[in-house]
């Protein structure tokens, strides 16, 4: 990786740690578009078939701290899981023998 | 707009996988055939920020909440739908195993609205108004007709799966998302200038057809404005 590469995840990790300590704060808590709308229309709400980690991006016991520490660890993961897949498939062939 | 486990029948999660893994099939060809090296750190540092804006729920009127989905922002930073499709899954998978945040059978029904539905039409949709608005007004429109497109779509998607009325659903998800379509539009403009001035060489409209050299000296044309 290049120094501007490297710039550039930092700069982006940064950008992304400062929304995960803003967003327990500031973000909405009113449902979102679609479960408004399945409100509206009276859709029932359905246990989840399966128990995640981190439910709702929350860590049990801790409250605004567990939100950004739980936001945190999502994009650290997402981060990671995305540059090893970008890695796995990116551009074997150099520019002039691909067509 | 993570539709939840439930809403929809199995047999129709079913087919949205099945489109799922085709779209996924064309993504990984794309990026076998043209994700550079150096193009690698964006797109995980792209992953990691449409997973963080995700979770900054925007008030909207109405007494609901809305967030960018990114999927416009992937299309047009690599010109390639398939790009968006393959980020939003990495997202959508992140957030369905660790944050219950959209259901696990599901998984394929959102990747189809957010990342494909999403992913085509901005790409499209900036390539045709690019010549007309200039590219930052294109990425705009793009970015907003993403995003209320594929609210649109999601609520066909709930008609079909029998949970939502087809006319109620789309008034509705169309009204919502009218509004958190422009969070999208100004969120999508601001990193994609951003981007123009501090790395125009990882923007794919900064690049010429023909890769490699050329693509070194346009970007530093571009950097030498």
């Amino acid at each position: 990786m290049s120094t501007k590469d490297k710039y550039l995840v930092i700069a982006g990790v940064i950008i992304c740690l400062v929304i995960a300590v803003m967003s327990p704060f500031i973000a909405s808590s009113d449902p979102d578009g679609l479960e408004k709308s399945a409100e509206d229309v009276g859709v029932p709400e359905v246990e989840a078939s399966y128990e995640s980690p981190f439910p709702d991006y929350t860590i049990e016991g801790l409250d605004k701290i567990g939100e950004i520490a739980a936001l945190a660890i999502g994009i650290i993961i997402t981060l990671i899981i995305a540059y090893i897949v970008a890695l796995l498939f990116k551009r074997r062939s150099p520019p002039e023998a691909s067509k | 707009m993570h539709i939840p486990d439930g809403f929809i029948p199995l047999w129709q999660c079913a087919i949205y996988y099945v489109i799922m893994i085709v779209a996924l099939y064309f993504s990984l060809n794309w990026a076998r055939k043209n994700l550079d090296e150096r193009l690698i750190p964006l797109m995980a540092v792209l992953a990691a920020g449409i997973f963080a804006i995700m979770s900054m729920n925007m008030p909207i009127p109405f007494g609901t909440s809305g967030h960018m989905l990114g999927g416009a922002l992937v299309a047009i930073v690599f010109l390639a739908p398939e790009a968006a499709v393959l980020i939003l899954f990495i997202v959508l998978l992140v957030q369905a195993l660790i944050f219950g945040d959209g259901g696990l059978t599901v998984l394929g029904a959102n990747v189809v609205n957010m990342g494909l539905v999403g992913g085509v039409v901005a790409f499209f949709s900036f390539k045709a108004l690019q010549k007309f608005t200039g590219k930052y007004l294109a990425a705009g429109i793009a970015a907003w007709l993403s995003l209320f497109i594929a609210s649109e779509v999601t609520a066909v998607q709930m008609w079909l799966a029998g949970t939502f009325p087809l006319i109620e659903g789309l008034a509705m998800m169309g009204l919502y998302h009218f509004f958190i379509g422009i969070i999208e539009a100004i969120l999508t403009v601001v990193v994609l200038i951003a981007l123009d001035k501090v790395r125009p060489d990882l923007l794919a409209w900064n690049r010429k057809k023909n890769m490699g050299e050329k693509t070194l000296e346009a970007s530093e044309e571009v950097a030498a404005k």
